[in-house]
């Protein structure tokens, strides 16, 4: 299956991308845009991603998946990250996506922070999915953060087999690194501010899916509902796919990707 | 070998599709220095070319020599191979296409493998086979039973006020386990005759023949340990002392990280890191030209 490795934006932005050929286009087939999870999370989630991308272009579909500034195969070093430059990279990845497929309707899929980055992409830039599937999507930059620190401590801890009690002595509140990944000043300053109480319609269609241990709080789903005019919610009966486990295992939550393809843009 | 001039060679990022069918994956890193060393980073496990932790990318940008980050056959960006090879088989093709990349492409003289878990597997045993290769270095590669390690470990641990306080805690409660240490990624560390999730460990004849083969042919080795073997080697003398009988000592470097986890989680610990291969590299490249130039 074809697929084409490139960079694309700014020279002094270069992002790493994949663009997905369509296999038997479907006339009006929309685009679909992948929108990475940070850090630990997109390692974990690069291969569901990747035949994710596959099977939408079997389907008909082109796709782009990419690498934010400062992550992946991108340029830039960790320190660079800031989740008001992803919204801005995302909206580059659309621009890119438009010239490379020529289509006019798109779709947008955003797994954890990634679901951010599309919301805020959405809403503050000139870019404009018709469908976006949220897949765990980090609704509050407060809590994403406090559960960052959580897991840091938790993976430290099972790592070098020390107490979690004293492995959270030494790290902050404010925590400057989690899981591997420089967390910037900036970058968290921009998460602490962001949560989705949003009324404007951000696209024609919202499908929220939720992993076993997924909690999206009642005004977080309300938010989401007045966002678009059609909701809907999709529980994976899956094995989580952000587990080391599920990683180590190559496991692939195929139910989540079976409804992301079979109705990415209605069926062609 | 690239004797460096002072200054950093200007260096840019360049997406490369390499082998005999054009199907494996990387990111060429190109200096405008003809006959450097080239670098060459790969699969740790099932994490694709950028490494744990984007720990490839890292050591690949901050080591300012040219490399190549790639994927093997079936993992990252690259495609099962067709070839029909075992996966060791094909891992040693796979590099050798790599080298070969490295070669044509950056016009390297002279490659370093540098590989992680089972990529350091991989490295060494490329390495014994292709004489292209002048140096690894190893990241937490196979290790084995030492009882000064060993013995060290336990007297931290008997030491640790905390593992006490919970053993009490565990006691009075009539409980085997108080929870306080997370479970369930799938990893303990330190013990047993495996290091990593299930990857087998080489018998240590095997792995000493394999480091006497590229010591004997002028290969320079660096080999870091971390916490997760620290019940094996916690200090250099211990990986002496476990080989002894083969004369390592002073031919092969080896660097103790027990503080740090196997795949760098901190910051800190992959500053350390790099630190320390850079300047490795530094001292390998500074011995090589001082010999050309005498």
């Amino acid at each position: 299956m074809a697929a084409t490795p490139l960079h694309f934006g700014d020279s002094d932005r270069k992002l790493y991308g994949v663009f997905h050929h369509p296999e038997q286009r479907a006339a009006n087939a929309p685009a679909v845009l992948l929108l990475n999870p940070f850090g630990e999370e997109a390692i974990r989630s690069f291969r569901i991603f990747k035949q994710l991308a596959e099977r939408l272009a079997r389907a008909g579909r082109p796709v782009l998946r990419f690498d934010y500034y400062g992550t992946g195969d991108s340029e830039g070093d960790c320190e660079t990250v800031d989740f008001d430059g992803m919204i801005r990279d995302a909206a580059t990845a659309q621009e890119e996506l438009e010239a490379l497929s020529g289509a006019r309707r798109f779709v947008w899929v955003g797994l954890g922070l990634g679901g951010a980055v599309a919301l805020r992409a959405a809403i503050e830039t000139a870019a404009r999915p018709t469908q976006l599937f949220l897949w765990d999507p980090v609704l509050s930059g407060a809590d994403y953060l406090a559960g960052l620190r959580r897991a840091h401590i938790a993976t430290l801890s099972a790592a070098l087999d020390l107490p979690q009690s004293r492995i959270e002595r030494e790290i902050p509140e404010e925590i400057s690194e989690a899981l591997g990944f420089c967390l910037p000043d900036r970058f968290c300053a921009q998460l602490k501010v962001f949560d989705f109480v949003e009324s404007r319609k951000v696209a024609r269609e919202i499908r929220l899916i939720g992993s076993e241990d997924t909690v999206i709080s009642a005004r977080h789903e309300d938010a989401l509902k007045n966002a678009a005019a059609e909701f809907r919610q999709y529980d994976s009966g899956s094995t989580v796919w952000n587990s080391n486990e599920a990683m180590n295992a190559y496991t692939i939550p195929m139910d989540v990707l079976d409804c992301i393809a079979g109705s990415a843009g209605g069926r062609s | 070998m690239y004797c460096r001039l002072g200054g950093r060679a200007v260096m840019k990022e360049r997406i490369i599709q390499f082998g005999p069918d054009g199907l494996l994956s990387g990111v060429l890193r190109e200096s405008a220095a003809a006959g450097a060393n080239g670098l060459m980073l790969f699969n740790a496990g099932v994490v694709h070319r950028i490494g744990a932790h984007r720990l490839n990318v890292k050591l690949a940008r901050a080591l300012h020599e040219p490399s190549l980050r790639f994927d093997l056959s079936g993992q990252g960006e690259s495609p099962a191979a067709a070839a029909g090879l075992g996966f060791e088989d094909q891992a040693i093709a796979d590099i050798a296409a790599a080298i070969d990349a490295l070669e044509n492409e950056a016009n390297v003289d002279g490659v370093v493998a540098i590989g992680m878990c089972s990529g350091a597997d991989h490295a060494l045993r490329a390495a014994v086979v292709d004489p292209r290769i002048s140096g690894v270095v190893l990241l937490d590669p196979y290790a084995y039973p030492n009882d000064d390690a060993a013995g060290a470990d336990l007297l931290a641990r008997a030491a640790d006020p905390d593992r006490w306080s919970r053993k009490i805690k565990s006691l009075m409660l009539r409980r085997d386990d108080v929870g306080d240490t997370a479970s369930g990624n799938g990893r303990r560390t330190g013990g047993g005759d495996e290091i990593d999730q299930g990857r087998p460990l080489a018998p240590k004849e095997e792995f000493a023949a394999d480091l006497t083969a590229l010591v004997q042919r002028g290969v320079r080795i660096l080999i870091v340990y971390t916490g997760l073997v620290r019940r094996h080697v916690s200090k250099p003398a211990h990986f002496f002392k476990t080989f002894a009988a083969y004369d390592f000592e002073g031919r092969i470097d080896v660097e103790a990280m027990p503080h740090t986890d196997h795949t760098f989680s901190t910051i800190a610990s992959q500053e350390t890191l790099i630190g320390r291969v850079d300047e490795w590299l530094r001292r390998r490249s500074s011995a090589a030209c001082d010999r050309r130039a005498s």
